[in-house]
């Protein structure tokens, strides 16, 4: 629909709506939307159930979003939490907060402060992430940089660049967990079953192959096979059972 | 089945491309997913492809990327129909069909000037399947009927035709690809299209 022809929506309080075709949308409150919502802009402050798909240009939400169908936009903001039943197909994500979709999302940028949930593959041009992550099929991205805060998950991670190290030098932080949870149940850790990247670097990983042109293995982790092309290194506290030159 | 795959290691070595371009080539949709054949080995998970359809996908990626964006190499690999059409005259210009099987398809369908691009691909298919001289005009109307009542039902997906025959008696059918199929014994395939790569070829004949 042309830009002319679509009007304004705003809602403040408790409210259900239809969904429609709109331009500018402001939600404050607690809104509830039985259809599709398409909108170019989107702005909510408070709770947003979206019992159909979403669509959207730009859009930033300061509290909760539910979207049952599947959700596309160029450009989101997320200060909270966005839970997709379907799958995402966003441009640019910025999520500080939690982020989480039972399908699959399909990004060019994608900056996570936070949580990412992902039942399907993720996929990205560039990957940052400071938090924790668990994709249950593949992480497929160019330029992947994760800074690991706890326990993380994936079957798969590939790309040209793949970075991940521990985040943070906050001893306070780390002698408190280390009191609170003497399990360990939130140490910063990445498991994988394979990771492929032309520069891989890692640290407190553990996966079954890793294989790469340049591998650098760091601290913390345990490698059951390096394959690598041009150059391979690991530090002290390293443990890698077998490596390959290939 | 084994030795027509390629594993993911040794396709990085003959076509020298990296992981990086294979990733992103696999984001890009110009590599389909079912082409990911994951199979457990002593060194846990590898990636296997279909060495020849891998092999001939990477040389066109690699041939025309310099040309061409990624996003519109993945829409002439992508099997779904364009909305490009031509004419009849363009049709055997282009040699995408011969002369004798458009005077065959004017015969059935009367005098169509202007072929859509879901035309134009029945009667490319048609006319590889008559000119190997696998089979006759009578079971060409045959193929046709198959395609024109079935072929939709496979929306995007990639599909390969079929053309079966024994004792004389044939038949044709769509089947989803990659699929094992079985007959018994007598029976014949004479004639087997992959209709993707119909479409692949006829997206680059007319870009």
């Amino acid at each position: 629909m042309s830009t002319e022809l679509r009007k304004d929506l705003k809602y403040l309080g408790k409210m259900t709506s239809p969904g429609g075709v709109y331009k500018r949308v402001n939600f404050e409150g607690e809104v509830t939307i039985d259809g599709d919502l398409d909108c170019l802009e989107i702005k909510v402050n408070g709770i947003l159930n979206e019992k159909g798909s979403l669509k959207l240009n730009t859009g930033k939400i300061n509290g909760y979003a539910a979207v049952n169908g599947n959700m596309e936009a160029n450009d989101i903001n997320i200060n909270g939490e966005l839970k997709v039943d379907g799958n995402i197909s966003v441009k640019k994500i910025v999520s500080n907060g939690k982020l989480v979709s039972k399908g699959e999302i399909s990004s060019e940028e994608m900056d996570i402060n936070g949580e990412l949930k992902v039942n399907g593959n993720c996929e990205a041009e560039t990957f940052n992430l400071k938090g924790v992550f668990n994709i249950e099929e593949t992480l497929n991205a160019d330029d992947i940089t994760v800074k690991l805060y706890g326990p993380s998950e994936t079957k798969e991670i590939g790309g040209s660049k793949i970075h991940v190290q521990k985040g943070g030098d906050n001893k306070l932080m780390e002698i408190l967990t280390a009191i609170l949870s003497p399990l360990n149940f939130y140490k910063a850790h990445l498991k994988a079953d394979t990771i492929e990247g032309d520069d891989v670097y890692l640290e407190h990983t553990t996966a079954q192959v890793v294989r790469g042109n340049t591998v650098s293995i760091g601290d913390g982790c345990e490698i059951d096979l390096v394959e690598y092309r041009t150059d391979f290194k690991k530090t002290q506290g390293a443990s890698v059972l077998k490596d390959v030159k290939v | 089945m084994d030795e027509n795959l390629i594993s993911k290691k040794e396709l990085l070595e003959i076509t020298g491309i990296s992981y990086g371009a294979l990733y992103r080539w696999k984001r890009k949709n110009l590599i389909p997913e079912e082409w990911f054949i994951r199979k457990s080995t002593f060194t846990g998970q590898e990636t296997f492809f279909p060495r020849d359809k891998i092999l001939d996908r990477i040389a066109k990626i690699q041939d025309m990327k310099e040309d061409l964006s990624l996003d519109d190499l993945a829409g002439i690999f992508s099997p779904s129909l364009t909305a490009k059409s031509l004419s009849k005259d363009e049709l055997i210009k282009r040699n995408i069909v011969n002369r004798s099987t458009m005077d065959f398809l004017v015969r059935l369908y009367g005098s169509i000037e202007i072929f859509p691009f879901e035309k134009i691909l029945y009667a490319r298919i048609l006319d590889k399947a008559l000119q190997s001289g696998d089979i006759s005009l009578e079971e060409g109307k045959l193929l046709l009927d198959t395609l024109e009542e079935h072929y939709k039902k496979y929306e995007d997906k990639d599909c390969d035709l079929v053309f079966l025959r024994k004792m004389g008696i044939s038949t044709s059918f769509l089947v989803s690809s990659p699929c094992e199929y079985y007959f018994e014994t007598g029976a014949r395939i004479v004639s087997k299209i992959s209709i993707a790569s119909c479409i692949e070829e006829l997206k680059i004949n007319l870009s």
